[in-house]
């Protein structure tokens, strides 16, 4: 049970550590998918402001730049003098050298459109250009109609430069009117504003200005060979992306109406990009729009950080969620194996242990065994002890009771016949009693051999009766007259060992005569059938008309020494019994009804 | 050997009647024919256990000075002779003579109701009996 609730409590474990690495990579993925937009429109917004501040700047840095040839401009056209045309000229250089650094020079033109003098220009080159006709320029057309100041678009020369061009107008007052006298202009190489533009710009904001006049032609931009172009022609148009081109147009064309304002674009990739547009006012007329492209770089890049950040964290935590789930997975396989490995051990413990128990059982059964064996072994031989002690004494006494005659200075000694009997009888018995003991000692430790041979049973019963007669002829031959032995010699084959069954067949009648002091006894022998073994067998049968067997005696009658009769041993019946069963046969007593007893025994014949 | 037993018995004037019972009758006539020839006992055999009793039985208290008897017999052992006098004559001297391997605390752990005074093991020498016999006698 335990194991299985620890499993269980391992899998929760296991599922609980899943659980919070997974709602911990979620929540840190979500988290910081929102920092990373919300610091991207936090950069965005700010990137945002940034460029209109910084194109409000620039389009001031470029008042700033062109007001003092403005200024210049106006001051020429007021001091020109028709009259001192070289003294005029030497302010010119001075103005120009106060502007060289915007300004390719400044030209005095008069009524008819024709130079009068150019600065930093000696007088010999302008005179070479006075055949000029410059009166259907716009820069001497506007001011002459208008009477106030012009700024031209990009204007590409024949030298293929494009240029800007400012002029005011020469009036002279004369009776109350003002009459056009000719043109101031300054020239202005677009590159060079550019490259000014370049120099008072920060230079991350400098590559994304563009410069445009109210009518759409490009003054200014990244790509020198756009100046002087229209917005909607093929040139620019070619190198606007398709995707953007709509949105970018128009947002452009919204920058040309002349007010301010910022718009994001989204350009290809994703990448957002706030273009930032500015009319740029000068004298009080609007004449260029400034374009600032902030691309949300820093914004992409913190984002792109960000996302990075946050797709590092994530798979971090997934690292970290997959070591952890790994660890959970090796602790719960681990104390899986650990568990399976208690568990056999504890089935081979359990085993061991029943065995133990079974081998204690078997040990305790054979020790209790060898114990009743061993009690047995006692006893028998202290029987044995008594047994043959027995014997000794009337031994021993008579022959000491003749010693001490002897001792006590008698030449003869005297001896009768019952001391002689009683010192040959006890020593017969003493042999038998050793001959027993040593048939015991060869069933008990089963050594008992049989010599089968095939003989005649009706031979060594008549042996034995012819023995068992001459016994009791010379030791109670009272007894002899009194008995009658009977039997009927029949020839009866058998295969055994010859020299045992008659040991048996003459302990049988011994014990038949033992107990008959008259009377009769018989011998029979038969074949009788095993149907079970299906064999045949010999059944020999000794009867009496003794005194039969006492009852109490009945049940151990074939165990050592459990009669006890003069002149017996009390080893007689337990040694015939092992040699019957030697031979797979059967003993056994009964006590007949009319008195006396009858033992048999039966063994297979073959 | 016997001058000394002589000389020591007090009762040697009087002769004392011993009891012996045995199945073993061998036996019997040696000790009959040994304890008499020393002329201080009258001794009187018993092969079975039965007519020994019924010997006891039909003689005066006193009769018998000492029994000894021997304890494996048919029919009647020692034992049951030795109980059979101790519930009719309580104060009866009676030893055993046992050719069994066994000592007197062995014998009491087995068969504690019987108060054994002696053993006499076979084969019994001579000497030790008149001497275990005597000793009781002095009692």
């Amino acid at each position: 049970m335990i194991s299985i609730v620890s499993s269980r409590n391992n899998i929760f474990l296991l599922i609980l550590v899943v659980g919070v690495g997974i709602s911990l990579s979620i929540l840190s993925y979500h988290y910081s998918g929102l920092t990373a937009d919300q610091i991207g429109e936090i950069a965005s917004g700010d990137i945002r402001s940034n460029a209109i501040i910084e194109t409000d700047g620039l389009s001031k840095t470029l008042l700033h730049i062109i007001d003092p040839v403005s200024t210049n401009l106006e001051i020429l056209s007021k001091i020109v003098n028709y009259s001192n045309i070289d003294g005029t000229k030497i302010i010119m250089d001075e103005v120009q050298n106060s502007t060289k650094s915007l300004t390719e020079g400044y030209y005095w033109i008069n009524e008819d459109g024709r130079i009068v003098s150019i600065s930093n220009v000696n007088s010999s080159v302008i005179s070479s250009y006075s055949s000029i006709d410059l009166s259907n320029r716009e820069y001497f057309v506007i001011p002459k109609e208008t009477h106030t100041s012009y700024y031209s678009s990009a204007i590409e020369s024949i030298d293929k430069i494009p240029r800007l061009y400012i002029s005011y107008p020469i009036m002279e007052k004369s009776a109350g009117e003002s009459v056009f006298k000719g043109v101031i202009v300054a020239s202005i190489k677009i590159h060079e504003l550019g490259r000014f533009l370049q120099s008072e710009l920060a230079p991350q904001v400098a590559g994304n200005v563009g410069l445009m006049d109210k009518n759409g032609i490009i003054i200014y931009g990244s790509n020198p060979s756009l100046i002087g172009k229209y917005y909607l022609g093929k040139d620019f148009q070619a190198l606007v992306p398709e995707e953007i081109r709509e949105p970018y147009n128009s947002l452009l064309a919204k920058g040309l109406q002349g007010s301010a304002g910022a718009e994001d674009l989204i350009l290809l990739g994703g990448n957002k990009t706030t273009i930032t547009y500015q009319p740029v006012y000068i004298g009080g007329k609007y004449l260029w729009t400034l374009f600032v492209s902030s691309p949300h770089q820093l914004a992409a890049e913190v984002g792109f950080l960000i996302n990075n950040q946050k797709n590092f964290s994530t798979l971090m935590i997934l690292i970290i969620g997959a070591v952890a789930l790994g660890i959970a997975f090796l602790i719960l396989s681990w104390n899986k194996r650990l568990e399976s490995a208690v568990n056999s051990r504890t089935i081979e413990l359990k085993d061991a242990n029943n065995s133990l128990i079974k081998y204690n059982k078997l040990l305790e059964s054979a020790n209790e065994k060898l114990s009743i064996h061993d009690k047995m072994q006692k006893e028998f031989i202290n029987i044995a002890a008594h047994e043959l002690r027995t014997p000794i004494m009337p031994i021993l006494g008579d022959a000491i009771f003749l010693e001490k005659q002897f001792e006590e200075g008698k030449e003869e000694v005297k001896v009768d016949r019952e001391q002689v009997s009683s010192i040959i009888r006890n020593a017969k018995r003493l042999k038998r009693l050793a001959s027993d003991i040593l048939d015991i000692t060869k069933i008990e430790s089963q050594s008992l051999k049989l010599n089968k041979e095939r003989f005649n049973i009706k031979d060594i019963i008549l042996s034995s009766i012819s023995d068992i007669k001459t016994q009791l002829l010379s030791s109670n031959p009272e007894q002899l007259e009194n008995l009658n032995i009977v039997y009927e010699p029949k020839d009866i084959f058998v295969f055994a060992d010859k020299n045992r069954i008659t040991q048996v067949i003459f302990n049988l009648l011994g014990n038949s005569v033992k107990f008959t002091e008259k009377g009769s006894i018989g011998i029979d022998v038969k074949i009788e059938r095993d149907v079970v073994k299906n064999i045949e067998t010999v059944i020999v049968s000794i009867w009496d008309t003794g005194q039969g067997i006492d009852p109490d005696i009945l049940p151990r009658l074939f165990t050592k020494f459990a009669s006890k009769s003069f002149e017996g041993t009390g080893l007689g019946l337990f040694i015939s019994k092992s040699i019957i069963n030697s031979h797979n046969g059967k003993i056994w007593a009964v006590n007949n009804p009319d008195g006396g007893a009858t033992f048999y025994f039966k063994i297979p014949q073959q | 050997m016997t001058s000394e037993v002589e000389i020591n018995n007090p009762y040697k004037n009087k002769m004392a009647r011993i009891m012996v019972v045995d199945d073993e009758k061998d036996i019997l006539r040696i000790i009959k024919r040994d304890l008499e020839i020393t002329n201080e006992f009258q001794v009187e055999v018993f092969s079975s256990g039965l007519d020994a009793l019924s010997s006891f039985k039909n003689h005066e208290l006193g009769y018998y000075d000492v029994i000894i008897t021997d304890i494996r017999m048919p029919r009647m052992n020692g034992f049951e002779l030795y109980r059979h006098i101790k519930e009719m004559r309580p104060d009866t001297k009676i030893a055993f003579i046992t050719a069994f391997e066994i000592n007197r605390d062995e014998f009491t752990k087995v068969l504690p109701s019987i108060d054994v005074k002696d053993f006499i093991i076979k084969p019994i020498d001579m000497n030790d009996l008149i001497f275990k016999i005597k000793s009781m006698l002095a009692i």
